[in-house]
Protein backbone atom coordinates (compact mmCIF):
# COMPACT_ATOMS: atom_id res chain seq x y z
CA UNK A 1 0.00 0.00 0.00
CA UNK A 2 2.80 2.40 0.98
CA UNK A 3 4.57 1.45 -2.25
CA UNK A 4 1.55 2.33 -4.40
CA UNK A 5 1.02 5.56 -2.46
CA UNK A 6 4.65 6.55 -3.05
CA UNK A 7 4.30 5.92 -6.80
CA UNK A 8 1.00 7.83 -6.98
CA UNK A 9 2.54 10.67 -4.96
CA UNK A 10 5.41 10.89 -7.46
CA UNK A 11 2.92 11.28 -10.35
CA UNK A 12 0.85 13.81 -8.41
CA UNK A 13 4.00 15.77 -7.56
CA UNK A 14 5.02 15.98 -11.22
CA UNK A 15 1.48 17.00 -12.20
CA UNK A 16 1.55 19.79 -9.62
CA UNK A 17 5.01 20.85 -10.78
CA UNK A 18 3.82 20.96 -14.41
CA UNK A 19 1.07 23.36 -13.40
CA UNK A 20 3.19 25.45 -11.07
CA UNK A 21 6.45 26.07 -12.94
CA UNK A 22 6.94 29.18 -15.05
CA UNK A 23 7.76 28.75 -18.67
CA UNK A 24 6.21 26.48 -21.23
CA UNK A 25 9.27 24.23 -21.67
CA UNK A 26 9.64 23.48 -17.96
CA UNK A 27 5.93 22.79 -17.63
CA UNK A 28 6.00 20.51 -20.67
CA UNK A 29 9.02 18.67 -19.28
CA UNK A 30 7.39 18.10 -15.88
CA UNK A 31 4.11 17.09 -17.54
CA UNK A 32 5.91 14.62 -19.81
CA UNK A 33 7.81 13.06 -16.90
CA UNK A 34 4.50 12.68 -15.04
CA UNK A 35 2.76 11.06 -18.00
CA UNK A 36 5.58 8.60 -18.72
CA UNK A 37 5.82 7.82 -15.00
CA UNK A 38 2.14 6.80 -15.22
CA UNK A 39 3.13 4.29 -17.92
CA UNK A 40 6.09 3.03 -15.86
CA UNK A 41 3.91 2.56 -12.77
CA UNK A 42 1.22 0.79 -14.79
CA UNK A 43 3.81 -1.60 -16.24
CA UNK A 44 5.23 -2.15 -12.79
CA UNK A 45 1.80 -2.85 -11.24
CA UNK A 46 0.94 -5.24 -14.08
CA UNK A 47 4.11 -7.24 -13.47
CA UNK A 48 5.63 -6.14 -16.75
CA UNK A 49 2.95 -7.56 -19.07
CA UNK A 50 3.50 -6.44 -22.64
CA UNK A 51 -0.04 -5.01 -23.05
CA UNK A 52 0.68 -2.50 -20.28
CA UNK A 53 3.58 -1.16 -22.35
CA UNK A 54 1.04 0.11 -24.89
CA UNK A 55 0.37 2.86 -22.37
CA UNK A 56 3.73 4.42 -23.27
CA UNK A 57 2.52 4.93 -26.85
CA UNK A 58 -0.70 6.53 -25.67
CA UNK A 59 1.32 8.91 -23.53
CA UNK A 60 3.62 9.75 -26.46
CA UNK A 61 0.49 10.73 -28.41
CA UNK A 62 -0.58 12.91 -25.48
CA UNK A 63 2.90 14.45 -25.27
CA UNK A 64 2.52 15.40 -28.96
CA UNK A 65 0.02 18.03 -27.82
CA UNK A 66 2.92 20.05 -26.38
CA UNK A 67 4.16 20.47 -29.96
CA UNK A 68 7.79 20.62 -28.88
CA UNK A 69 10.94 18.51 -29.33
CA UNK A 70 11.85 18.53 -25.62
CA UNK A 71 8.95 16.41 -24.32
CA UNK A 72 9.48 13.86 -27.11
CA UNK A 73 13.19 13.60 -26.28
CA UNK A 74 12.43 13.28 -22.60
CA UNK A 75 9.84 10.55 -23.24
CA UNK A 76 12.36 8.58 -25.28
CA UNK A 77 15.18 9.02 -22.76
CA UNK A 78 12.94 8.19 -19.82
CA UNK A 79 11.68 5.01 -21.50
CA UNK A 80 15.16 3.71 -22.31
CA UNK A 81 16.64 4.53 -18.88
CA UNK A 82 13.60 3.19 -17.05
CA UNK A 83 13.47 -0.07 -19.01
CA UNK A 84 17.23 -0.57 -18.87
CA UNK A 85 17.84 0.33 -15.23
CA UNK A 86 14.79 -1.36 -13.74
CA UNK A 87 15.26 -4.21 -16.20
CA UNK A 88 18.57 -4.89 -14.44
CA UNK A 89 17.53 -4.06 -10.86
CA UNK A 90 13.97 -5.48 -10.83
CA UNK A 91 13.39 -7.24 -14.16
CA UNK A 92 9.94 -8.56 -13.20
CA UNK A 93 8.57 -5.08 -12.82
CA UNK A 94 9.37 -4.20 -16.43
CA UNK A 95 9.35 -7.38 -18.56
CA UNK A 96 7.47 -10.66 -18.52
CA UNK A 97 9.30 -12.65 -21.13
CA UNK A 98 12.58 -14.45 -20.90
CA UNK A 99 14.42 -12.77 -23.78
CA UNK A 100 13.99 -9.36 -22.18
CA UNK A 101 14.81 -10.66 -18.72
CA UNK A 102 18.07 -11.95 -20.14
CA UNK A 103 19.03 -8.76 -22.00
CA UNK A 104 17.21 -5.83 -20.37
CA UNK A 105 19.26 -3.06 -22.06
CA UNK A 106 18.78 -4.56 -25.49
CA UNK A 107 15.01 -4.66 -24.93
CA UNK A 108 15.14 -1.19 -23.42
CA UNK A 109 16.67 -0.06 -26.71
CA UNK A 110 14.01 -1.95 -28.71
CA UNK A 111 11.18 -0.38 -26.72
CA UNK A 112 12.93 2.98 -26.90
CA UNK A 113 13.17 2.60 -30.67
CA UNK A 114 9.44 2.09 -30.98
CA UNK A 115 8.71 4.98 -28.63
CA UNK A 116 11.11 7.07 -30.73
CA UNK A 117 9.24 6.00 -33.87
CA UNK A 118 5.95 7.05 -32.30
CA UNK A 119 7.57 10.34 -31.29
CA UNK A 120 8.83 10.94 -34.84
CA UNK A 121 5.37 10.23 -36.24
CA UNK A 122 3.96 12.69 -33.69
CA UNK A 123 6.52 15.30 -34.67
CA UNK A 124 5.70 14.86 -38.35
CA UNK A 125 2.01 15.28 -37.59
CA UNK A 126 2.83 18.36 -35.54
CA UNK A 127 4.90 19.86 -38.35
CA UNK A 128 2.14 19.10 -40.83
CA UNK A 129 -0.43 20.80 -38.64
CA UNK A 130 1.91 23.81 -38.33
CA UNK A 131 2.15 24.00 -42.13
CA UNK A 132 -1.62 23.72 -42.49
CA UNK A 133 -2.11 26.37 -39.81
CA UNK A 134 0.28 28.75 -41.59
CA UNK A 135 -1.50 28.13 -44.89
CA UNK A 136 -4.88 28.80 -43.26
CA UNK A 137 -3.55 32.01 -41.68
CA UNK A 138 -2.11 33.17 -45.00
CA UNK A 139 -5.39 32.43 -46.77
CA UNK A 140 -7.32 34.31 -44.08
CA UNK A 141 -4.95 37.27 -44.37
CA UNK A 142 -5.32 37.31 -48.17
CA UNK A 143 -9.10 37.15 -47.85
CA UNK A 144 -9.11 39.96 -45.32
CA UNK A 145 -6.85 42.10 -47.51
CA UNK A 146 -9.29 41.52 -50.38
CA UNK A 147 -12.27 42.49 -48.21
CA UNK A 148 -10.46 45.66 -47.08
CA UNK A 149 -9.53 46.51 -50.67
CA UNK A 150 -13.10 46.00 -51.87
CA UNK A 151 -14.48 48.07 -48.99
CA UNK A 152 -12.11 50.87 -49.92
CA UNK A 153 -13.22 50.58 -53.55
CA UNK A 154 -16.87 50.74 -52.49
CA UNK A 155 -16.12 53.77 -50.32
CA UNK A 156 -14.31 55.42 -53.20
CA UNK A 157 -17.28 54.69 -55.46
CA UNK A 158 -19.76 55.97 -52.90
CA UNK A 159 -17.97 59.25 -52.50
CA UNK A 160 -15.58 60.38 -55.21
CA UNK A 161 -17.03 58.54 -58.23
CA UNK A 162 -20.61 59.56 -57.44
CA UNK A 163 -19.64 63.19 -57.15
CA UNK A 164 -17.61 63.10 -60.37
CA UNK A 165 -20.61 61.58 -62.16
CA UNK A 166 -22.85 64.27 -60.64
CA UNK A 167 -20.44 66.93 -61.88
CA UNK A 168 -20.46 65.45 -65.39
CA UNK A 169 -24.25 65.19 -65.48
CA UNK A 170 -24.73 68.68 -64.07
CA UNK A 171 -22.47 70.16 -66.74
CA UNK A 172 -24.22 68.12 -69.46
CA UNK A 173 -27.55 69.49 -68.23
CA UNK A 174 -26.11 73.01 -68.16
CA UNK A 175 -26.17 73.48 -64.40
CA UNK A 176 -22.62 74.74 -64.00
CA UNK A 177 -23.15 75.84 -60.41
CA UNK A 178 -24.09 72.32 -59.38
CA UNK A 179 -21.23 70.92 -61.46
CA UNK A 180 -18.74 73.12 -59.63
CA UNK A 181 -20.20 72.12 -56.27
CA UNK A 182 -20.00 68.43 -57.19
CA UNK A 183 -16.36 68.80 -58.29
CA UNK A 184 -15.55 70.57 -55.03
CA UNK A 185 -17.21 67.78 -53.02
CA UNK A 186 -15.39 65.12 -55.05
CA UNK A 187 -12.08 66.83 -54.37
CA UNK A 188 -12.81 67.19 -50.67
CA UNK A 189 -13.88 63.56 -50.23
CA UNK A 190 -10.92 62.32 -52.30
CA UNK A 191 -8.52 64.25 -50.10
CA UNK A 192 -10.27 62.92 -46.98
CA UNK A 193 -9.98 59.35 -48.25
CA UNK A 194 -6.30 59.75 -49.06
CA UNK A 195 -5.69 61.26 -45.61
CA UNK A 196 -7.49 58.30 -43.97
CA UNK A 197 -5.50 55.78 -45.99
CA UNK A 198 -2.19 57.44 -45.17
CA UNK A 199 -2.98 57.96 -41.51
CA UNK A 200 -1.63 54.72 -40.06
CA UNK A 201 2.14 55.33 -39.95
CA UNK A 202 2.43 54.99 -43.70
CA UNK A 203 5.88 53.80 -44.83
CA UNK A 204 5.37 56.10 -47.83
CA UNK A 205 5.86 59.07 -45.55
CA UNK A 206 9.50 58.24 -44.96
CA UNK A 207 12.02 60.13 -47.11
CA UNK A 208 12.08 58.48 -50.53
CA UNK A 209 8.77 56.66 -50.00
CA UNK A 210 6.87 58.82 -52.44
CA UNK A 211 9.48 58.58 -55.19
CA UNK A 212 7.65 55.80 -57.03
CA UNK A 213 4.52 57.95 -57.23
CA UNK A 214 6.15 60.54 -59.50
CA UNK A 215 4.55 60.57 -62.95
CA UNK A 216 6.36 58.55 -65.58
CA UNK A 217 8.04 60.64 -68.28
CA UNK A 218 5.98 60.87 -71.44
CA UNK A 219 7.58 59.99 -74.71
CA UNK A 220 7.34 62.46 -77.53
CA UNK B 1 -45.18 57.30 -71.20
CA UNK B 2 -42.94 55.28 -68.89
CA UNK B 3 -43.72 55.98 -65.23
CA UNK B 4 -40.43 55.87 -63.35
CA UNK B 5 -39.11 55.91 -59.79
CA UNK B 6 -35.51 57.06 -59.30
CA UNK B 7 -33.64 55.58 -56.31
CA UNK B 8 -30.19 56.95 -55.48
CA UNK B 9 -28.71 57.88 -52.13
CA UNK B 10 -26.68 60.76 -53.62
CA UNK B 11 -28.92 63.81 -53.49
CA UNK B 12 -27.29 65.53 -56.45
CA UNK B 13 -27.46 62.46 -58.69
CA UNK B 14 -31.05 61.84 -57.66
CA UNK B 15 -31.96 65.39 -58.63
CA UNK B 16 -29.99 65.26 -61.88
CA UNK B 17 -31.53 61.96 -62.97
CA UNK B 18 -34.95 63.28 -62.01
CA UNK B 19 -34.29 66.38 -64.12
CA UNK B 20 -32.90 64.45 -67.09
CA UNK B 21 -35.77 61.96 -67.24
CA UNK B 22 -38.25 64.74 -66.55
CA UNK B 23 -37.00 66.59 -69.65
CA UNK B 24 -37.39 63.44 -71.75
CA UNK B 25 -40.99 63.24 -72.91
CA UNK B 26 -40.91 59.44 -72.91
CA UNK B 27 -40.68 59.41 -69.10
CA UNK B 28 -42.67 60.65 -66.17
CA UNK B 29 -40.85 60.53 -62.82
CA UNK B 30 -43.54 59.63 -60.28
CA UNK B 31 -41.28 59.14 -57.26
CA UNK B 32 -37.78 59.39 -55.87
CA UNK B 33 -36.09 57.40 -53.11
CA UNK B 34 -32.91 57.98 -51.08
CA UNK B 35 -32.38 54.35 -50.03
CA UNK B 36 -33.57 50.83 -50.71
CA UNK B 37 -36.37 50.88 -48.17
CA UNK B 38 -37.80 54.07 -49.66
CA UNK B 39 -37.47 52.54 -53.12
CA UNK B 40 -39.61 49.57 -52.08
CA UNK B 41 -42.16 51.94 -50.51
CA UNK B 42 -42.32 54.02 -53.71
CA UNK B 43 -42.80 50.89 -55.82
CA UNK B 44 -45.65 49.83 -53.54
CA UNK B 45 -47.17 53.33 -53.58
CA UNK B 46 -46.73 54.36 -57.23
CA UNK B 47 -46.78 51.01 -59.04
CA UNK B 48 -44.31 52.40 -61.65
CA UNK B 49 -43.27 50.81 -64.96
CA UNK B 50 -39.61 51.41 -64.20
CA UNK B 51 -37.38 51.55 -61.16
CA UNK B 52 -34.01 53.18 -61.86
CA UNK B 53 -32.01 51.73 -59.01
CA UNK B 54 -28.61 52.53 -57.49
CA UNK B 55 -26.70 49.60 -55.97
CA UNK B 56 -24.75 51.06 -53.04
CA UNK B 57 -27.26 52.65 -50.72
CA UNK B 58 -27.59 52.83 -46.94
CA UNK B 59 -29.93 50.56 -45.04
CA UNK B 60 -31.18 48.33 -47.83
CA UNK B 61 -28.93 48.16 -50.91
CA UNK B 62 -29.93 47.73 -54.53
CA UNK B 63 -29.33 43.99 -54.63
CA UNK B 64 -31.56 43.56 -51.58
CA UNK B 65 -34.27 45.60 -53.31
CA UNK B 66 -34.03 43.33 -56.35
CA UNK B 67 -34.24 40.29 -54.10
CA UNK B 68 -37.27 41.63 -52.25
CA UNK B 69 -39.04 42.53 -55.46
CA UNK B 70 -38.42 39.01 -56.70
CA UNK B 71 -41.78 37.39 -56.12
CA UNK B 72 -44.00 40.37 -56.95
CA UNK B 73 -45.60 41.74 -60.05
CA UNK B 74 -42.59 43.99 -60.26
CA UNK B 75 -41.70 46.98 -62.35
CA UNK B 76 -38.81 46.70 -64.78
CA UNK B 77 -35.67 47.47 -62.82
CA UNK B 78 -32.69 49.13 -64.48
CA UNK B 79 -29.67 49.26 -62.22
CA UNK B 80 -27.49 52.33 -62.47
CA UNK B 81 -24.30 52.07 -60.50
CA UNK B 82 -20.76 53.39 -60.26
CA UNK B 83 -19.42 49.83 -60.08
CA UNK B 84 -17.92 48.98 -63.43
CA UNK B 85 -17.09 45.40 -62.47
CA UNK B 86 -18.88 42.82 -64.62
CA UNK B 87 -19.67 40.85 -61.48
CA UNK B 88 -21.92 43.62 -60.17
CA UNK B 89 -23.90 43.73 -63.42
CA UNK B 90 -24.11 39.95 -63.62
CA UNK B 91 -25.39 39.72 -60.07
CA UNK B 92 -28.01 42.40 -60.69
CA UNK B 93 -29.22 40.66 -63.87
CA UNK B 94 -29.26 37.34 -62.03
CA UNK B 95 -31.56 38.93 -59.44
CA UNK B 96 -33.96 40.07 -62.14
CA UNK B 97 -32.72 43.47 -63.32
CA UNK B 98 -33.68 44.31 -66.91
CA UNK B 99 -30.38 46.06 -67.50
CA UNK B 100 -27.32 47.74 -66.07
CA UNK B 101 -26.04 51.21 -66.80
CA UNK B 102 -22.68 52.36 -65.51
CA UNK B 103 -22.86 55.77 -63.88
CA UNK B 104 -20.95 58.20 -66.01
CA UNK B 105 -22.70 57.13 -69.22
CA UNK B 106 -23.67 60.37 -70.96
CA UNK B 107 -26.87 61.61 -69.45
CA UNK B 108 -28.28 62.34 -72.89
CA UNK B 109 -28.29 58.66 -73.86
CA UNK B 110 -29.61 57.19 -70.60
CA UNK B 111 -33.23 57.50 -71.78
CA UNK B 112 -32.41 55.64 -75.00
CA UNK B 113 -30.54 52.92 -73.14
CA UNK B 114 -33.44 52.40 -70.75
CA UNK B 115 -35.93 52.21 -73.57
CA UNK B 116 -33.79 49.64 -75.41
CA UNK B 117 -33.58 47.53 -72.26
CA UNK B 118 -37.33 47.68 -71.70
CA UNK B 119 -38.00 46.85 -75.34
CA UNK B 120 -35.73 43.82 -75.29
CA UNK B 121 -37.42 42.67 -72.08
CA UNK B 122 -40.96 42.67 -73.49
Amino acid sequence: MAHVTAEAAGIAGLALLAGAVRGRSMGAAAGTLGLITCSAVLVHLSGGVIEAHFHFFIMVAVVALYQSWIPFGLALLYTVIHHGTLGVLAPGSVYNHQAALNAPWLWAAIHGGFVGGAALAGLRAWKQSEIEKERAEEAAARLWARVVRQREAARLNDTVVQKMVAAKYASQLGDMEMAAEAYAQALETAQGLVADMMADDSPLLEPGGLRALAPEPTTA
Amino acid sequence: MIRAVVADDDEMLRLLLYTALGRDNRFEVVGVAADGTEALEQVELQDPDLLLLDLAMPGCDGLEVLQQLGGRDRPAVVVMSGFTADEAAARAIELGAAGYIVKGTDIGVIGDRIQEMLASRS
